[in-house]
């Protein structure tokens, strides 16, 4: 299978205000949130990027969604380079993360017809689409409620159909289960592995040990904005729970920082 | 350039479908002001103008034959229907002067004794003439106005009485004065609209930017919007047309209201002259008033991108907003627009001197021409920053 998103040498540093210095206890002015990062994720395949707190998951889901721009490195997906061409991989890419929240004011119904417009679909299509995704999210009954008089579980599920309203090729998802009640959690981890049974690629990020080795084909564990290992679930965890390998791989390059 | 549609339909679509909106923009602002000069133009009435049907009381001591003289040329029945004379109340024991005071009295005339005789006397030159004392209270209207008419009536009726031969504006069926009406109430309205006009327009678009741009910035809704594919450059226009749609309608709106208000305000004090403006300066109105709203809209959305919340927003555009009411307030202190175009090319004031031209109904076409090239100008530069705007991640993601 084809590589569809090529990450190639990213990096990206945060100028710390004195304020997130005090907060954080620290005096380094510049934090490295993503390091020389590459990797690859093949066509078709769930990929997860697993770290802790502050390892720089959601920087580098932002800078391949186009959100914020590398300082050096780029990404290419589907061809397209984030750097070069942001327009066509939001072509491309549906990106969803908490940060990302829907207009209160508008109903589901409303917002699912905007982003559609958005992308330039047509009518029919729009509609089809909204009726099947609606429907299977059981967003119908609320279709017509205002976002603001929704519940977590139900805006959550709102942002899931209208992230995938244009059918994008690669769906990218920061922490896709978390604040998420476990049947809503579970939702969303089955549409997740009926995206794949449909040929999209998902990049997600977690730090959540059991929700990688659910779903996940390869992984890449990211420390301190580097990745240390990288490759399919099997290889990763050579026989130990994800859990083990991952604490190896902490402590390794926890140590190696020290030394 | 459909793109600019899409996100156009929804804001106007946000805006024009939330009653609370609505309300607190359009409706409230407009209905506060007609409330507000309602009451204050009932108080300032009550303290200029007496009631058409008031009767003033006056006290009349000494000889009061005067009123024998009356029934000559002077209105008398004005006189007659207009005071009540009371003789016996001031001829006993209380003070004249505290009856003013009290207001129990409204004027006190006294006669010299022998009036009639001394004032036969002093136009024959037999003896000077006598002395008649107006008593009043200046400091109450009912008081001003029957000083005025006394004074009046008795100078009229001394000039009959010398026969000078010639008497001067003293026909009540006469408009002395040449200014029209019309003049009045042009001259009265580019003073004022100017100011309204400007103002309520800044304060709807300051409502409506600040909420569309560092509102969305603050609730997340913008980064929403960002990954999509729509051009960077067609969400700032499409946010700044729907923008200056929307402050438009409630500077219109609210500029209504005020004008419904003005009679009120000005009760007594002017005749309102309506069908003053022709459709050509309603249309010149329209460009200078859709010219100005784009740049408010622009300069306060450049603001409010800074912004982190709306409320920082709000607070950096105050400043704006004192600059535009300052500048609208120029307009009160000269007469009619400035003459030299070269006022037409500094934003905000040309809108200010642009509208005063149109209510003073002698707009300078070619300076309003120059107004709305010069803002629509403006308002492309501004949405061109903000498109940039949008594009650096350290002004959307703080
Ligand atoms: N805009 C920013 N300004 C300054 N520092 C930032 C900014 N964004 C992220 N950082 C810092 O960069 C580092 C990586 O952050 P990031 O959010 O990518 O981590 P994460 O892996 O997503 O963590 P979490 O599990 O908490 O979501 C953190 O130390 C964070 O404080
Ligand atoms: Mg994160």
């Amino acid at each position: 299978m084809s590589d569809i998103l090529i990450v190639q040498n990213l990096s990206k540093s945060f100028r710390l205000s004195a304020k997130q210095q005090k907060l954080e206890n620290t005096n380094e002015k510049v934090r490295r949130a993503v390091r020389d990062l590459s990797f690859t994720v093949k066509e078709g395949e769930i990929f997860g990027l697993l770290g802790p707190n502050g390892a720089g998951k959601t920087t580098t889901l932002r800078m391949i969604a186009t959100l914020i721009k590398p300082d050096a490195g780029d990404a290419l997906l589907d061809g397209a380079s984030v750097v070069k061409e942001p327009e066509k991989v939001r072509q491309k890419i549906g990106f969803l993360t908490s940060e990302l929240k829907l207009e209160e004011f508008f109903t589901p119904d409303y917002l699912f017809d905007f982003f559609s417009e958005v992308h330039g679909i047509p009518k029919d299509v729009r509609n089809a689409r909204k009726k099947d995704l609606f429907a299977r999210f059981g967003i119908d009954a609320f279709a017509q409620v205002k976002a603001s008089g929704l519940s977590t579980g139900m805006k959550q599920k709102t942002s899931l159909a209208i992230s995938v309203a244009h059918d994008p090729s690669v769906i990218i998802f920061d922490e896709p289960t978390n604040g998420l009640d476990v049947i809503t959690a579970r939702t969303v981890t089955d549409f997740l592995l009926d995206l794949r049974r449909d040929g999209k690629t998902i990049v997600l990020s977690t730090h959540i040990f059991s929700l990688v080795e659910k779903l996940c084909d390869r992984v890449g564990i990211l420390i301190d904005g580097g990745l240390t290992a990288c490759g399919e679930l099997s290889e990763i965890c050579g026989g130990m729970s994800l859990e083990d390998r991952f604490f190896d791989y902490y402590y390794a390059a926890k140590g190696e920082e020290k030394r | 350039m459909s793109g600019i549609f899409v996100i156009m339909k929804k804001e106007l679509r946000r805006f024009f479908t939330d009653t609370r909106m609505l309300v607190t923009v359009l409706l409230l602002p407009g209905l506060l002001v007609y409330v507000m000069y309602s009451v204050m133009g009932d108080a300032m009435g009550n303290m200029f103008t007496v009631e058409d049907d008031y009767v003033y009381r006056v006290g009349v001591a000494g000889d009061s034959d005067l009123l024998v003289y009356m029934d000559v040329d002077v209105p008398v029945t004005y006189w007659d229907t207009r005071t009540e004379t009371y003789t016996d109340t001031v001829d006993g024991a209380s003070d004249p002067m505290l009856l003013l005071q009290e207001g129990l009295l409204d004027l006190y005339v006294v006669f010299p004794e022998n009036f009639s005789e001394a004032f036969a006397g002093s136009v024959n030159h037999v003896n000077p003439p006598p002395h008649v004392a107006v008593y009043f209270n200046s400091n109450e209207t009912a008081s001003q106005g029957a000083y005025s008419l006394v004074t009046a009536l008795l100078e009229q009726l001394e000039t009959h009485f010398r026969q000078k031969g010639f008497t001067v504006n003293t026909d009540p069926t006469l408009t002395y004065d040449a200014a029209a009406s019309e003049d009045t109430s042009a001259m009265f309205f580019s003073m004022l609209m100017p100011m309204f006009l400007t103002m309520l327009l800044f304060t709807g678009a300051q409502a409506v930017a600040t909420e569309s741009i560092a509102g969305e910035k603050e609730r997340g809704t913008m980064a929403t919007l960002l990954i999509t594919p729509l051009k960077r450059s067609s969400i700032a226009w499409g946010k700044i047309a729907a923008l200056t749609i929307t402050a438009v309608a409630s500077g219109v709106v609210t500029t209504g209201f005020v004008v419904a208000s003005l009679p009120k305000m000005m009760q007594g004090m002017i005749t309102m002259e309506t069908d003053l403006y022709s459709i050509g300066d309603y249309i010149l109105l329209g460009l200078v008033l859709i010219s100005t709203a784009v740049v408010y809209v622009t300069v306060i959305s450049l603001l409010s991108a800074f912004a982190k919340s709306v409320k920082e927003a709000q607070a950096l555009v105050t400043p704006l907003m004192m600059v535009v009411i300052l500048i609208g307030l120029t307009s009160m202190f000269t007469e009619g627009q400035t003459v030299e175009w070269f006022w037409y090319l500094v934003p905000l004031y040309n809108s200010v001197q642009s509208i005063t031209g149109i209510f003073a109904a002698e707009p300078d076409t070619l300076g309003i021409v120059i107004t709305t090239a010069v803002n629509l100008a403006a308002a492309g530069i501004g949405v061109f920053g903000l498109s940039r705007m949008m594009n650096s991640e350290k002004v959307m993601f703080h």
